[in-house]
């Protein structure tokens, strides 16, 4: 896919129409960009924060499991900054939370940040790991269904992948479990000492949002084939492989990359599920044990961690976006 | 296509012609009538479940524990010896029941929220538009999870939890709808013969995005159900021994050895299902707007 | 005389559709001859452009497909030419230019990068030869400063400049035969002025022959030296445009000159053809444009009329000609 998605970045070439037009115009882009992200960031610690609030149960009351007499706990409480005004509160914990610090866990003996560095290790990878099926997959799966439209493959194609995104993570995983790990044996099912450990996992999102974007892909690709440049390009004398590779995917991939924020979003999201079949300690598992036991500051520390992550995705996707796409990248200047 | 009566007044053949061709496109669809039946057969289950389910929730046979499939149980038995079929077909109460109110909350909420930015515009599109931008950069499941721990768990708040979260989807398309319909013609003639903002938004603008409505709902109900079943299977959601499909996946990982096929049964439900409402959605939308192909 | 370039013979091309069977084309035979420019004229829907996409081997198939004919192209017949073979010749031998020049270039490509693929592919230049050329093309259609625009990105041109750079690309290979697909129907007419001038310009220049398609006959009449009259699939009337328009012969041809508006006549109502361009799945009987002529007549309802070749050359398929005083002989 890289090959031919060739990106230009070049910001440094001599730009053909009014340059200092053309400099602000990308300018004023990234500028607009980067302010609505930190309005949409500040907007989720205050929602992080009213809901945590709003929550029954007093915090300290629960951390102490209810073994202390109320002046500990009203001195515990003191200490904490728990008896300030909400407002100042908030403040508090915005200050803190810039700097990456979300106090203690109740329960774990570790700042929370330890453990959220600790939990995205894993989820990271695992994350990875299901871009690196699902993207091929869907891709190829969308244009071998664009370019056989139609045909018997396209509809196969679109079977597997309607039937794809009808499929719980959860239940998918516990699936391939059975398969490859207690029929065939081959994969892990548990833990990821190994690399190996994260392959079925991953198949199982990997699998699912696939689907989703092998669907796009044929939509997007169909309509690209369908415009005149790539009749064009074929009364040039293009070669077919050509004509999909470099012509097609480039123009289809566009809309591709936007959906990849959204992906980034539910694979942080599915990856709660999975890490729960396949016992992996990863950054959902922590934010679902945190619930269970009430652990506060995990919880904050979580949401507000995932949050960010596909705030600041897609951010970089829109930017990306912005570089790739030359209709937004240069200013419509010139006769 | 419309044999209609000549005696009809004009508006009246206009509104129910556009529906009725709608139904016809719908009707040649066989995948789509296929899985409307199915729908159907699955609502009729969920009313009639404790005449149809072979043996009560609860019940237990403690002759027969995580059996497989046999004459008496016919997909088998979990761990108290209840009878899997049963769960199923009560489960699917919960399912639907999901399906419905959820998407309703989110539906009063999304619809009223994009109305007013696609209406108003200017600093009320702003307020709104961030405030949809920043509840929907949460993972749905992990906002619902967290919702869940301030309302605790059980099934009415599994309800507003599922509401809250998906409200958002339904806000951005009615936002950007209002705001191509707003400046039609038939709005300001509303507002030259003195119609009230509100009034012009309940009245002109809300049911002419009835269509895109009903799609909507239509693809929503399976995220829904999909977000309840995951919850369930968090243990946040439905409780024992009330069953949902989720719950029941959970409960059948730890006896994967045992019994493998109690977690593979409930999974086809869902399976099925979801893939019954996507399927139905994706046709209601070619039916009744093509230009909506990307929602 | 010169010789004949292109030679196409009993060309059909049908598209088998849903409905049923669209004749597009129905045994049609032109040619062109070296350093001609042929102008093919027609409303829409006369098959003109199927014409030379069939002549490109351009057709989607499903639906449509070449039925039978020969399409000669220096001797050779390039219908049962393989896909490999035809890709050599698209660009490199024959080149076509289209209508829509806002959405005929690619958007994400530089004007220059577009130019350069083609030489790339079919002279097997390096890089740098390759926009070294490219810039020199850019210059030669008329764009200023071609080696700043090299750079720019088809949205930042106008549509007569867009025009002129898919003229650049489809005569940097130096091809024998330009067909041009109604290229300046979506252009301002002070442009389309321009674009003409330009092909005549670089026809001479590079020795082209150029097959104009056309709705419009100022167009024709601007460029072309023989004109094709054609009307559902048909050919309907063929000379020099010199013929043609002085004394015009088919009635639909007539119908067509007359119905130009000009300055001066004194005419108030527009002239107009009556009735419409039949569907191709539903051709009438007998001659294909019986319904709206002025001078039709009993035979023309019943039988389709061959195509009569006079003897200096003009071809027209009509029942009022074809007898021996005419001075020439039918055809078919």
């Amino acid at each position: 896919m890289t090959a031919s998605m060739c990106i230009y970045i070049d910001l440094n070439r001599q730009p053909a129409g009014n340059p200092q037009y053309e400099v602000t115009h990308l300018a004023k882009y990234i500028l607009n960009r980067l302010w609505q992200t930190v309005i949409v960031l500040i907007g989720v610690t205050l929602i992080t924060f009213v809901m945590i609030n709003i929550a029954p149960g007093d915090p300290v009351a629960v951390m102490m499991a209810k073994k202390a007499d109320e002046a500990t706990i009203t001195k515990i409480r003191e200490q904490m900054g728990l008896n300030e005004p909400l407002p100042v509160q908030y403040i508090t914990f915005l200050k803190n939370a810039v700097t990456g610090d979300f106090g203690n866990s109740y329960f774990q003996k570790y700042p929370v940040s330890t453990l959220i560095a600790r939990g995205f290790k894993v989820t990271g990878t695992l994350a990875v790991g299901v871009l690196l099926f699902s993207i091929p997959f869907g891709l190829i799966l969308g244009i071998l269904a664009a370019i056989f439209r139609g045909r018997i493959l396209d509809r196969v194609f679109m079977f597997i992948s309607t039937l794809g995104m009808a499929l719980p993570s959860f239940w998918f995983a516990i699936i391939l479990q059975l398969i490859f790990g207690l029929w065939l044996k081959v994969l892990p099912i548990s833990g990821v000492n190994t690399l190996s450990g994260y392959v079925l996992p991953s198949i199982a999102l990997g699998l699912i949002y696939g689907a989703s974007i092998a669907r796009l892909t044929r939509t997007n690709m169909l309509e690209v084939l369908n415009q005149d440049y790539i009749r064009t390009a074929h009364a040039k004398g293009v070669s077919e492989a050509a004509v999909v590779l470099r012509h097609s995917l480039r123009n289809a991939a566009i809309p591709i990359l936007t959906y990849l924020g959204t992906l980034i979003k539910n694979i942080l999201g599915g990856s709660v599920l999975v890490e729960t079949v396949f016992s992996i300690k990863g950054l959902g598992s922590l934010l679902v044990e945190g619930i269970m036991k009430r652990d506060i500051p995990v919880i904050q520390g979580c949401t507000i961690y995932i949050a960010t992550v596909f705030v600041i995705a897609n951010l970089l996707i829109d930017l990306l976006y912005g570089l790739i796409d030359p209709r937004i990248r240069v200013s419509k200047g010139g006769a | 296509m419309s044999k209609k009566s000549q005696a009809l007044p004009v508006d009246t053949v206009k509104f129910s012609s556009f529906y009725h061709d709608a139904f016809l496109r719908l009707r040649k669809d066989k995948v789509a009538v296929c899985c409307l039946a199915f729908v159907i057969l699955l609502i009729i289950v969920a009313v009639f479940a404790p005449i149809i389910a072979p043996y009560p929730e609860s019940y237990q046979d403690t002759s027969s524990i995580l059996s497989g499939s046999s004459s008496e149980h016919l997909l088998g038995t979990d761990e108290y010896g209840r009878d899997i079929l049963s769960r199923i077909i009560y489960g699917s109460r919960v399912s639907l029941m999901v399906g419905v109110v959820a998407e309703s909350i989110a539906v009063v909420i999304g619809v009223t929220m994009g109305a007013l930015a696609g209406y108003y515009g200017g600093k009320v599109d702003m307020v709104i538009s961030r405030i949809i931008e920043v509840f929907a950069s949460f993972p749905q499941i992990l906002f619902a999870i967290v919702i869940m721990f301030v309302l605790g768990t059980g099934i009415i708040n599994v309800f507003f939890a599922i509401g809250f979260v998906g409200w958002t989807s339904v806000a951005r398309v009615i936002r950007s709808q209002v705001m191509q319909l707003k400046s039609n013609e038939y709005v300001e003639a509303a507002r030259a013969s003195g119609g009230g903002n509100l009034a012009i938004i309940m009245r002109h603008l809300i049911p002419n995005c009835l269509s895109t409505i009903i799609v909507i709902i239509t693809m929503e109900i399976p995220a829904d159900i999909m977000y309840e079943a995951s919850l369930s299977f968090l243990g946040l959601g439905v409780q024992p021994p009330q069953s949902s499909w989720g719950e029941m996946i959970n409960k059948a990982r730890t006896y994967l050895r045992a019994n493998p096929t109690y977690s593979i049964y409930p999974g086809i439900a869902l399976v099925l299902t979801v893939l019954a409402f996507n399927l139905l959605g994706d046709a209601l939308r070619d039916a009744l707007d093509p230009k909506l192909k990307n929602l | 005389m010169s010789e004949k370039l292109l030679d196409v013979k009993n060309l059909s091309t049908y598209f088998y559709t849903n409905e049923g069977i669209v004749y597009a084309l129905d045994d049609l035979s032109f040619s062109v001859k070296k350093g001609e420019t042929l102008g093919i004229v027609g409303e829409s829907g006369s098959g003109k452009s199927v014409t030379v996409l069939s002549v490109m081997r351009l057709i989607q198939s499903p639906p449509g497909k070449i039925v039978s004919g020969q399409i000669i192209m220096n001797g050779e017949d390039i219908l049962p030419k393989s896909k490999k073979e035809m890709k050599a010749i698209r660009g490199d031998k024959i080149a076509m230019i289209f209508q829509e020049p806002m959405t005929a270039l690619n958007p994400v490509f530089t004007i220059g990068s577009q130019i350069m693929e083609s030489l790339r592919i079919h002279q097997g230049m390096s890089k740098k030869q390759a926009r070294k050329k490219a810039i020199e093309m850019l210059g030669k259609v008329g764009i200023p400063l071609p080696e700043k625009r090299v750079d720019e990105y088809p949205h930042q041109l106008s549509g007569g400049m867009r025009q002129r750079v898919m003229i650049a690309i489809a005569l940097c290979c130096n091809p024998e035969l330009l067909i041009c697909d109604e290229p300046t129907t979506a252009l301002d007419v002070t442009i389309q002025a321009q674009i003409l001038e330009l092909i005549n310009d670089l026809k001479k220049e590079f020795n082209t022959s150029v097959l104009m398609i056309t709705h419009d006959l100022g167009v024709v009449a601007q460029v072309s030296d023989n004109v094709l009259v054609m009307y559902a699939g048909k050919e309907m009337e063929y000379g020099s445009v010199r013929q043609v328009f002085q004394k015009p012969l088919h009635p639909y041809t007539r119908a067509l000159i007359d119905s130009i508006p000009t300055v001066e006549n004194d005419r108030e109502l527009l002239h107009v053809i009556e009735g419409m361009v039949p569907s191709m799945s539903k051709l009438p009987g007998g001659c294909l444009f019986h319904p709206r002529c002025e001078r039709c007549m009993e035979i023309c309802k019943a039988q389709k009329p061959e195509l009569y070749h006079f003897k200096d050359g003009r071809r027209v398929r009509c029942w009022l000609y074809g007898k021996e005083e005419d001075g020439g002989d039918s055809d078919e």
